[in-house]
């Protein structure tokens, strides 16, 4: 990954753990001072976390259509749970 | 969504109204899980219906071993998966599934340009939004499914393991081969941004 730290690809794993907040303290301080140094697994870093987000914001929201959502009551036999959010806009 | 939301008692009674409520709050995550999994609407749809349902009939049985969206979330899935197989086996094609993946090579990064600079408008684009909607259409479905359920969905490790019956570790690997590859994908796409902006 890196021509200055032959040892970066060993950290892919490290930095999973570490987008996953699942670091214990020491090995967060290790990987913290080599972000200080090694610009490619900063980089590595900012686009992971970057690609994550943007996908959660793409796809993570969004409502049911309406159409689909009255379907999926009425297939539940649910339809008088429905109310108004089932008409079109 | 926690479960504090619901009484266990009232949906494992078949009290119909609470029913709705779990509906009502699970069913947007629901869809779009099947929607990216099986990537045609009808077909998500399908799925949709045939979870709620399941889960209804299942409901006086669950014990609560896990949260009711992690449960929820897994019948979604095995739903999904269940149509995916259904139509590779009526195409005759071999769905490289699950275990293939597995076995792969870790994929190391190779394009390492910071694109994290961008401007916002670049990167929600419509187009950059296409370009990963396909990225993550050509995933595996293993891959895919712990993608979504884990960094899209937001469920944790565990939850996610529990959601697709399969180990912590199985997902780890599968998590970081998907996010390697997305990313691999969109640096491919923003590089390419970054010079038409120069």
């Amino acid at each position: 990954m890196s021509q200055e730290h032959a040892s970066c690809k060993d950290l892919i794993e490290v930095v999973m753990d570490y987008l996953d907040g699942d670091l214990d303290a020491e090995t967060l301080e290790e990987l913290e001072a080599h972000l200080d140094t090694c610009h490619n697994c900063e980089t590595l870093v900012g686009t992971l976390r970057k690609t994550i987000l943007l996908s959660r914001q793409a796809m993570g929201a969004g409502n049911l259509p309406a159409d689909v959502r009255q379907r999926l009551f009425a297939s539940l036999d649910l339809g008088e749970y429905c109310g108004d959010e089932s008409r079109e806009p | 969504m926690n479960d504090e939301q619901f009484s266990l008692e009232a949906l494992r009674a078949g009290d119909r109204a609470e029913f709705a409520r779990l509906v009502e709050a699970l069913s947007p995550a629901v869809y779009r899980l099947a929607l990216k999994i099986v990537s045609d609407p009808l077909d998500a749809e399908d799925v949709l219906q045939e979870t709620f349902l399941k889960a209804m009939k299942a409901l006086p049985q669950f014990e609560g071993r896990s949260s009711l969206s992690t449960w929820v979330h897994r019948i979604a899935v095995n739903e999904a998966l269940m149509h995916l197989r259904r139509r590779t086996d009526a195409l005759q094609v071999d769905s490289g599934e699950d275990g293939a993946d597995d076995e792969e090579t870790a994929q190391m990064p190779v394009q390492l340009v910071d694109w994290c600079c961008l401007p916002e408008k670049e990167l929600v684009s419509s187009e950059a939004r296409a370009r990963l909607d396909e990225a993550i259409g050509r995933l595996s479905p293993a891959l895919r499914a712990v993608f979504l359920l884990r960094d899209v969905e937001g469920l944790s490790i565990s939850e996610t393991a529990e959601a697709l019956r399969i180990g912590e570790s199985a997902v780890k690997v599968r998590l970081m081969r998907a996010r390697l590859r997305l990313r691999e994908e969109l640096t491919g796409y923003f590089s390419g941004q970054m010079e038409k902006l120069k």
